[in-house]
């Protein structure tokens, strides 16, 4: 049973569903993302969570409790702010202390989880400066610890590292990743950026107009994707439409225009026709590609050079299939000029098919 | 570039002769204000302040130095009583004012539908729109023996005789109060707007109930704008006349009143004299402000 779990919860804004009837189950002690695009229930779901947001249907249980009933003031969970909301007219030592005075903690114990707390992410010198004097980096550290010093059941981050730049985001991933490993709690984290939810998360549900597309691992996420929308989100990937021409349990083998080539299943439904998603990595280019299972002529149209890496538009040969193809730059790979006429290919692996209701909104 | 008076992006430092100009615009757009200022505020300050070292007898003003109009006036206790009378009814006026405009500016705030907000605004605003001389007038018709409130009070049982309240300080402060609010309301208001409404959740999240955040967060957030508030609202209080001859039927005596009479008799030294006073009340009382508003906001 899950320390947090969701059982068809639905919320509405003006008869428009912002959470539509989503379930899911957080294990204790994980580090879970939600990841999705603006406007995709992320925030919303973790609102509700967190008691800010009423559950208009289905429930909500927090460490096995219904929590519908219960204000956010007396829920075992502590959320850390987008722009951290920090009491500006409290010394740093104030904002950290402020929850331990709420439950009434005494005195000389509130000093010292608050030294502790402020030691732990190396601003114990900084306790008595007020936050406006601190930069994002540190008032992000502070906002963690005021949550945390509670002692939660469950930590909500709602894109903590959002108003951050990228450098310091980087570090401050590590950190608090690092921070839950030795805490041990339950973490909620809410983000758009898929190489955060990637990078820090045991698991992830990526979301989409209000619903899960899928939950698992950040590998089963980016290598088995079940929707067209996920494999677009989370990576670059190329789409084909396809015709079925024999389906087998682990493999299909599909058809797209005078392409043949076999794919793994990656949905389990039946179907005539469906699509094949390939990432921009996952093809080979030149003499590697000519030792693929499945190979083909093409002619470079575009070339973008992006530092590490070198991304391809290529057309196929005598179809009308544009591909984009990413090979990492090292220096010494040969680099195709527009207009080559070069081999492109990839392995059985590397292609995942979806059925034929992914086909519609595929693009 | 096609606007070549713009400085490009490649312009870091702006030129010495474009600083100038800048200022020299800047004076330009500043001119109409200052010049009005000065013919309406300051010289008249400096002939008020020499017209105070004058002196008065027979009916005719002295051309020479003289520190009688001051001695005059400082003699006299029923002058200190007259600056005590003044300066009650401004903290008076200034506390109530604060207390029911601090509730009003919360609704205010907490209001979800625009139109709602946009009539609440419109009748807190109201007092202002309409003239001192009626708004005083209309007062004195609740207010009197036979008015709508004795009546009134008088018509359910509450009283037997009607309370005597036109022509105390009572109505003084009530109508006072009733043209201030506004001035109060509002600055409070603002500095509600610009809370981060993050804070409240966060107060929440934190353990505390209602009070806790009002007390440890929204207040202390709001403090500024009470501040500015009453710092308006006592200078007015102090320097209100029409309202205060009007409710309190000259049985009331304030210092702009005081000014109101000497002047009538053409007794600019004494005029000038209680002007000085007035003016150095209200110099004191808003730097002492200001000192507490720099205290609220670090």
């Amino acid at each position: 049973m899950g320390d947090v779990e969701l059982i068809n919860v639905t919320k509405m804004y003006n008869s428009v569903a912002a959470v539509a009837d989503i379930s899911m189950s957080i294990p204790a002690g994980c580090f879970f993302s939600m990841l999705g695009p603006s406007g995709c229930g992320k925030s919303t779901t973790l609102r509700m969570i967190g008691g800010f947001e009423t559950v208009d249907r289905g429930t909500l249980r927090i460490a096995g409790q219904d929590v519908a009933n219960v204000p956010p003031n007396r829920r075992p969970t502590n959320m850390v702010f987008q722009r951290w909301a920090l009491f500006p007219h409290m010394t740093i030592y104030d904002n950290v202390a402020f929850g331990l005075q709420m439950e009434g903690v005494a005195k000389p114990e509130i000093r010292r989880r608050v030294g502790e707390a402020l030691e732990m992410v190396g601003l114990g010198k900084r306790a008595s400066d007020k936050p406006g004097k601190l930069s994002g980096g540190q008032m992000q550290r502070v906002a963690l610890v005021r949550a945390l010093v509670k002692r939660p059941k469950v930590l909500l981050l709602d894109e903590p590292l959002g108003a951050l730049d990228l450098k310091l985001r980087v570090q401050l991933q590590r950190e608090l990743k690092a921070i839950q490993r030795q805490v041990g709690l339950t973490f909620i984290y809410v983000t758009h950026d898929q190489s955060e939810a990637l990078l820090m998360s045991d698991q992830v549900a990526v979301m989409s107009e209000g619903r899960v597309e899928q939950i698992g691992s950040p590998k089963e996420i980016y290598d088995r994707p079940q929707s067209p929308f996920v494999a677009d989100f989370i990576g670059g990937t190329n789409f084909l439409d396809v015709e079925v021409e024999k389906e087998g349990k682990e493999t299909v083998l599909v058809r797209s225009g005078p392409l043949r080539f076999e794919a793994e299943r990656l949905g389990s439904e039946q179907a005539s026709s469906g699509v094949v998603c390939i990432r921009f990595e996952r093809i080979r280019i030149g003499e590697q590609a000519a030792q693929m299972p499945f190979h083909w002529e093409a002619t470079v149209l575009g070339q973008d050079f992006v530092g590490s890496s070198i991304q391809y538009q290529v057309k196929l040969a005598q179809t009308d299939t544009n591909l984009t193809i990413q090979v990492p730059y090292d220096a010494t790979a040969a680099v195709f000029q527009v207009g080559a006429n070069v081999t492109v290919g990839w392995t059985r692996s590397s292609a995942g098919y979806l059925g034929a209701k992914s086909r519609i909104v595929a693009r | 570039m096609t606007h070549p008076a713009e400085p490009s992006p490649g312009d870091a430092v702006p030129r010495k002769g474009d600083r100038t100009r800048a200022r020299i615009n800047l004076l330009i757009l500043l001119l109409p204000i200052i010049l009005l200022s000065m013919y309406t505020l300051v010289l008249p300050m400096i002939i008020f302040t020499a017209y105070s070292f004058r002196s008065f007898a027979g009916a005719r003003i002295s051309d020479t130095f003289s520190l009688d109009a001051y001695r005059d006036f400082f003699s006299d206790s029923y002058n200190y009583s007259v600056i005590g009378s003044s300066l009650q009814i401004a903290v008076v006026v200034t506390l109530i004012t604060l207390v029911i405009a601090y509730p009003l500016a919360y609704c205010l705030w907490r209001l979800r539908r625009p139109s709602l907000q946009r009539w609440l605004a419109l009748i807190i605003f109201s007092p202002v729109l309409v003239s001192v001389v009626v708004r005083s007038y209309g007062w004195s018709v609740v207010l009197a023996d036979q008015g709508v409130l004795n009546t009134s009070l008088i018509g359910v049982g509450l009283i037997d005789s009607p309370i005597k309240v036109l022509f105390t300080s009572t109505a003084v402060v009530i109508g006072m109060i009733h043209v201030f609010l506004p001035f109060v309301v509002f600055p409070i208001y603002t500095s509600m707007l610009r809370m981060d409404p993050a804070l409240r959740e966060a107060a929440y999240d934190l353990g505390a109930g209602w009070t806790m955040y009002f007390v440890r967060v929204a207040f202390p957030r709001t403090l500024p704008g009470v501040l500015a508030g009453a710092q308006v609202c006592f200078a007015l209080a102090l320097g209100s006349f029409v309202t205060a001859s009007l409710l309190g039927g000259g049985r009331i005596q304030l210092l702009p009143m005081e000014v109101y009479q000497a002047t009538a008799e053409i007794n600019w030294p004494t005029a000038s004299v209680v002007n000085m006073v007035l003016l150095v009340l209200a110099f004191v009382s808003m730097l002492a402000f200001n000192r507490l508003s720099r205290m609220a906001e670090d």
